[in-house]
């Protein structure tokens, strides 16, 4: 049988009283007093950010929880967005405009370097990129469409699936290539990471990994979801929301989702940004009615006994 | 005793409900700013920190009602490319 040491070269160590839960993170040992293994996890809760200046649904984003972006959705009553919003961990601050107002497209990057290609009306193929002040027009993608998902960055980026769409499309600050597509097209649905990891997941349970070459099927989601929002990076990701009310929260750790605290308020066609499970939240979307609301999900480290179960 | 509370409080951002105030209580946002609260002191103090006004549930039920007809009417009314999520929005029943 491997050993704990053969694994990560060092023992488990016994101690009479448990370290504090900060310094302990990554750690496992066993306590002499309780006679119980232990280490560190984390106990989640959303909690509310700061509300959009202007409710909406069916928007993009990008960013962190620190330095998050949304921009264009469906404002009321029906009518396309094209206003750009910073988050600085508090509120949220207008910007200038979008190229051209969109909603249903990918996006995604950081709050002074992002994209957005595709989206509605109709199947767009136009794409457009913000340096933290402006929006600029960028090249064509190859196949337009509506309602794909986008990950990466502004010159690293990815664009995968979309209404009656399974391809995906790499962007290098400049070009659109087409490369392998999904093994199933979707629409109204997430997806979170890099250009050479990405995960997709929602449009009913279904999850397919993506390692910059190839889409491979991956466990399915925890619940069934339609135009849920995601966040995270492939191997520690947030499928939020999605759905009339919907409110269930679920962790993928790169190969099986868990279920985790609901939201709030329940939503769909939401935007969802940050770059791990400690570092998510979810912004706009339909309650159903546009909804403005802002939710941080926060994890606290905390001692947690090791159990076979 | 019933299991929750239900009011209406407007979200105003940013610690209108802490990650502390999830773990104390239950709490579930719906259309019309209706909040349904664990029925315990820790909720009962939250909706009244907040300004919030209590409601019976079937008062409750009736403004998230309301709201869900207006859109589903205003979603019935948008052209097919604009009906988006493409789900019509569906009655809530609050617990």
């Amino acid at each position: 049988m491997t050993t704990y040491k053969e694994v990560f070269g060092k023992y488990v160590r016994s101690v009479s009283s448990d370290p504090p839960a900060a310094l302990g993170e990554g750690e496992i040992w066993y306590n002499t007093s309780s006679n119980t293994f232990k280490t560190v996890g984390f106990n989640y809760a959303w909690a509310s950010g700061g509300s959009l200046g202007t409710a909406r649904r069916i928007l993009g984003r990008a960013g962190v929880v620190s330095a998050g972006l949304a921009m264009g959705g469906v404002g009321p009553p029906g009518s396309t967005s094209n206003l750009t919003e910073e988050y600085n961990g508090t509120s949220w601050t207008g910007s200038n405009t979008m190229a051209t107002g969109l909603y249903g497209f990918a996006s995604d990057g950081t709050q002074t370097a992002a994209y957005a290609a595709a989206g509605a009306d109709g199947a767009q193929s136009g794409s457009q990129e913000y340096n933290g002040s402006t929006w600029t027009a960028g090249n064509s993608i190859n196949s337009g469409r509506r309602y794909p998902v986008g990950t990466g960055t502004q010159t690293a980026g990815l664009i995968f699936g979309g209404v009656g769409s399974s391809a995906t499309e790499t962007y290098n600050g400049s070009t659109w290539t087409s490369v392998n597509s999904m093994n199933s097209g979707r629409s109204e649905f997430a997806g979170a990471g890099l250009q050479t990891a990405t995960v997709a997941f929602g449009a009913s349970t279904s999850t397919e990994d993506w390692d910059g070459s190839s889409w491979t099927n991956g466990n399915n989601l925890s619940y069934s979801a339609s135009a849920n929002a995601g966040s995270g990076n492939q191997t520690d990701a947030l499928s939020i929301g999605g759905g009339p009310g919907v409110a269930t929260t679920a962790i993928y750790d790169g190969t099986s989702w868990s279920s985790n605290p609901s939201l709030a308020t329940g939503r769909s066609g939401s935007g969802g940004a940050g770059s791990s499970s400690t570092d998510s939240m979810v912004f706009g979307g339909s309650q159903p009615g546009n909804t403005a609301v802002t939710e941080e999900f926060v994890g606290t480290a905390a001692v947690k006994t090791v159990t076979t179960s | 005793m019933s299991l929750f509370i239900y009011g209406t409080a407007t979200n105003t951002g940013k610690n209108f409900f802490t990650r502390q105030d999830r773990l104390d209580f239950f709490l579930s946002g719906h259309p019309g700013n209706i909040w349904v609260i664990g029925n315990n002191e820790k909720g009962a103090v939250w909706l009244a920190s907040k300004n919030g006004i209590t409601k019976t549930k079937a008062e409750a039920q009736a403004i998230v009602d309301t709201e869900i007809t207006a859109e589903q009417a205003a979603w019935d009314a948008l052209p097919d490319d604009k009906k988006a999520p493409s789900t019509r929005p569906e009655n809530i029943t609050l617990p």
